[in-house]
């Protein structure tokens, strides 16, 4: 089913739209879930809650790509799951590590609040813009997708150290920019 | 500021460049499915809004009085119905100077054939005024020049010198810089201060001393609230052209200090027409409230 016409079914409140959405972006919403919480029963847990968010959602909001509305929520609420896990149960994974990379942009602050976090967004958004192709793409899947750095470089057919060498120099002219737009006073 | 909130602030990350990110290798040629992916991107569009038109959501209406001044795209009729609609979650969208974004819903919404002739209730977003870009940028500069200083420039060729061929880090040192813990700046700080000669230190602690300055000043000459000023002046100016050019619309009052929000009556040409050569605009329904993404 086309993604206008399972949008068509939300609107008109037919929960034939969940069944649908399931069918069609059950396992790509996983794939997002899962590389952020490492465990598949959690991962589900969060796919079902994202359907439930989808169907609160939609109407109003009439989403551009579909998709992405789907992803963006997955990633959302997977990210609040892992906060909410105790460090234990957290274990390493890769979201760990894309944590820490970012730690490197902006040190150990305090946690921003909701305004500043809209804020920042916006600018994350206007940087990602600007960089170059393949640095944008590479920090896209690492730290919107949380992809591993083998899977970056699978993806691209590229080398692993390629990859790192983009991200970090992605990463720095994050912090640069982060600097310059006031976020961040010093890096660490 | 923490890496958890740097990391949330990747949903910004606009639907396009995420598309863009989701294809795979292509071949040969590394990265040569950009285009492609771009123009699968532009026909997928195209049908998306072909189909949703076909599956149009009448919109709300109610009868206004006419705006005062008229362009000549504006129909001549006392009254006309005033089309209202409601805004979605997750369309959030920063254009860049002179760029014009209308949000989906609305591009529909002017395009239908029953709204022919009708007035639009929209919100315009104005934001990235080229003349606040303009100086933002040459403020920039002003600190990219003091860090660009000949003593800093050759404390960092010395740096890197002492990194390649002086510098033998242990394991602790190299686990620490796996994990981006590295601590090698500082180990070149306390080999530059015992090795260097007096009027070289001096002359970089000067120089960084003048660059964290130049900071300084660009933080304050940048700040929102600073630039506040130069923003509302270039909102004033389109504010005039728009009058002049028969927009009915007007700033509105919010505790925006980035952004301007204009509010009007448009008629589908001036909306799809929308002059945003040294700014950019994002065009949305009135009352958006912004927030259905979380």
């Amino acid at each position: 089913m086309t993604d206008e016409r399972i949008i068509e079914l939300y609107f008109s409140r037919d929960e034939e739209a969940l069944r649908e959405t399931s069918l069609k972006y059950g396992g790509y919403c996983f794939s997002v879930a899962e590389s952020i919480l490492a465990d598949p029963g959690e991962s589900e847990e969060c796919v079902n809650s994202t359907w439930f968010r989808a169907w609160n959602s939609i109407p109003p909001a009439r989403p551009k790509v579909l998709k992405l509305f789907l992803a963006r929520i997955t990633r959302s609420l997977a990210f609040d799951r892992y906060r909410n896990l105790s460090a234990k149960k957290r274990g390493g994974g890769e979201i760990a590590l894309v944590l820490d990379e970012l730690s490197e942009c902006v040190g150990e602050g305090s946690a921003a609040d909701e305004a500043e976090l809209n804020e920042l967004k916006e600018a994350v958004g206007r940087f990602v813009r600007q960089l170059p192709e393949r640095e944008r793409a590479v920090l896209v899947r690492r730290c919107f997708y949380t992809e591993s750095i083998s899977s970056i470089a699978e993806r691209y057919g590229i080398a692993g150290s390629s990859v790192m060498t983009a991200l970090s120099r992605a990463r720095k002219k994050l912090g640069n920019y982060l600097m310059k737009e006031g976020f961040i006073n010093e890096r660490k | 500021m923490n890496a958890n909130d740097l990391y949330e602030s990747f949903q910004g990350v606009d639907d396009d460049t995420l598309l863009r990110s989701e294809a795979k290798k292509n071949g040969g040629r590394r990265f040569a499915w950009i285009g492609y992916a771009a123009a699968a991107c532009l026909v997928l569009g195209a049908s998306m809004f072909g189909l949703s038109r076909l599956a149009k959501k009448p919109a709300e209406t109610q009868e206004a009085a006419l705006p005062t001044e008229q362009s000549a795209a504006v129909p001549t009729e006392d009254a006309r119905r005033v089309v209202t609609g409601e805004n979605g979650g997750l369309n959030e969208f920063v254009p860049s100077t002179g760029q014009r974004y209308l949000l989906p819903d609305l591009e529909q919404a002017i395009r239908a054939p029953e709204n022919d002739g009708c007035l639009f209730d929209v919100e315009v977003r104005i934001w990235n005024y080229a003349e606040v870009e303009a100086f933002v940028e040459s403020e920039w500069a002003k600190v990219t020049d003091k860090q660009n200083d000949p003593a800093i420039l050759h404390y960092n060729e010395e740096y890197d010198y002492w990194l390649d061929n002086i510098y033998e880090p242990t394991e602790a040192d190299l686990k620490a810089q796996e994990n981006n813990k590295g601590r090698e700046a500082e180990y070149f700080a306390a080999y530059w201060a015992e090795n260097y000669p007096q009027e070289e230190q001096e002359a970089y602690s000067a120089a960084m001393e003048a660059a964290k300055e130049a900071r300084r000043a660009y933080d304050a000459s940048t700040a929102p609230e600073a630039l506040k000023p130069l923003r509302d002046a270039a909102a004033a100016r389109l504010l005039t052209k728009l009058a002049e050019a028969g927009f009915d619309i007007g700033q509105e009052e919010k505790d925006g200090v980035i952004i301007n929000y204009l509010h009007g009556l448009l008629t589908r040409e001036q909306i799809e027409g929308f002059p945003v050569g040294d700014c950019g605009a994002f065009i949305l329904w009135y009352g958006y409230n912004g927030a259905a993404d979380e």
